[in-house]
């Protein structure tokens, strides 16, 4: 779990990744995120949600700017999101980040 | 397009895909193989066989299909990892391979994949609107022709699995990484995702509507609110049947310039 000052700009910011989902949805995949997310990446969500800064974090194999040009360009917290998963179990984060 | 594995049975063709055999054949025996497979597929549905040629691609892109072609991850045929290039936060241009989740049966799973657009291509059953995977990736999975590309890929390759470990006399070491890749990247998963996204708990029916009322001109007055998302999405993104260079996809594919459909 990550606890971060500005939680509402941050699903502002995932909204506008994806127009077309409810805002319900938004928040419901924002809260889910902060409560599962790896502790190693609190700063660099943490950053982007209070100064809109994209910082990389590398870990393994991957790095947030490589699961973005793998994912076809996804958001920023998309990848992040993904890295968490990788970070929690190596596996299932490679499976999902090199999803067809 | 013959090939010369057509004297081969169906499961001594699948077993050139496990890693043993795999890795020692060279990059136009595989891509002969993923002919070959597709010519048995095409026949057997009694469509012509696509093409099957290897392209340079970027990021974690398999595959896709055109016209009577399927073009194959170039990097991923060769030596089983994706050829990423991109600009790193220091304005750095990075090359970057990464290995791929059991490369043989990933790329057999690839070939029934784009072999199945193939024949919906051929049978006059591709609509018009079709959602790209940067527009929406549960959306992308869960409309029709992916959802049928999709279980034909997995479910056939996840057959010759089975039918191959008499081949291959041992327990093929790629096998537990395609199995962890089919788990992750289930219809369920994304159909699930998808019914939570847009609030509609028959979101594939609305998807459909929204693909067929936009290939045969409907406006429909008073649509649901998921219907008008979807809708929505679908004006935003780049459409194949008036830009075919999709900036969601590839430079590869958008030299093709023609229609695609790519997973």
């Amino acid at each position: 779990m990550i606890s971060i000052s500005s939680p509402k700009i941050l699903e502002n910011l995932y909204a506008s990744a994806h127009p077309g989902w409810t805002g319900d949805a938004v928040h419901a995949a924002i809260s889910d995120f902060l409560s599962g997310c790896d502790p190693r990446l609190e700063k660099t969500v943490e950053t982007y949600a209070s100064f809109g800064v994209e910082s990389d974090y590398a870990h393994g194999e991957f790095s947030l700017s490589l699961i973005r040009a793998l994912r076809r360009s996804c958001s920023f917290i998309d990848a992040v999101m993904l890295m968490s998963e990788y970070l929690h179990d190596p596996q299932k984060g490679k499976a999902l980040i090199l999803r067809k | 397009m013959g090939s010369h594995f057509d004297s081969l049975s169906k499961a001594e063709l699948h077993a050139l895909f496990s890693e043993p055999a795999w890795e020692t054949l060279s990059f136009q025996d595989r891509l002969d193989a993923c002919q070959e497979v597709e010519n048995r597929y095409a026949a057997e549905n009694g469509v012509p066989p696509c093409t099957v040629k290897a392209k340079h691609m970027q990021g974690a892109t398999y595959g896709y299909q055109y016209k009577n072609t399927i073009a194959l991850n170039r990097s991923l045929l060769q030596d089983g990892t994706f050829l990423t290039e991109f600009t790193d936060l220091n304005g750095r241009t990075q090359r970057v391979k990464t290995k791929a989740l059991a490369p043989g049966w990933n790329m057999l799973d690839t070939v029934y994949h784009e072999g199945t657009h193939g024949i919906q291509t051929a049978l006059g059953r591709m609509p018009r609107t079709y959602i790209t995977p940067g527009t929406d990736e549960d959306l992308y999975r869960i409309q029709e022709v992916e959802k049928e590309a999709f279980a034909v890929g997995q479910w056939k390759t996840l057959n010759a699995i089975s039918d191959t470990e008499p081949y291959t006399r041992c327990q093929d070491p790629s096998r537990s990484e395609y199995l962890a890749y089919v788990k992750e990247d289930s219809f369920q998963k994304a159909l699930d995702a998808s019914v939570l996204h847009y609030n509609d708990p028959d979101i594939e029916q609305t998807l459909r509507d929204v693909i067929r009322d936009r290939d045969y001109g409907i406006t429909r007055f008073q649509a649901s609110d998921s219907y008008q998302a979807v809708n929505d999405l679908c004006d935003r993104q780049y459409f194949r049947s008036y830009e075919p260079a999709q900036a969601a996809k590839t430079q590869t594919m958008a030299e093709e310039n023609d229609y695609y459909y790519g997973m």
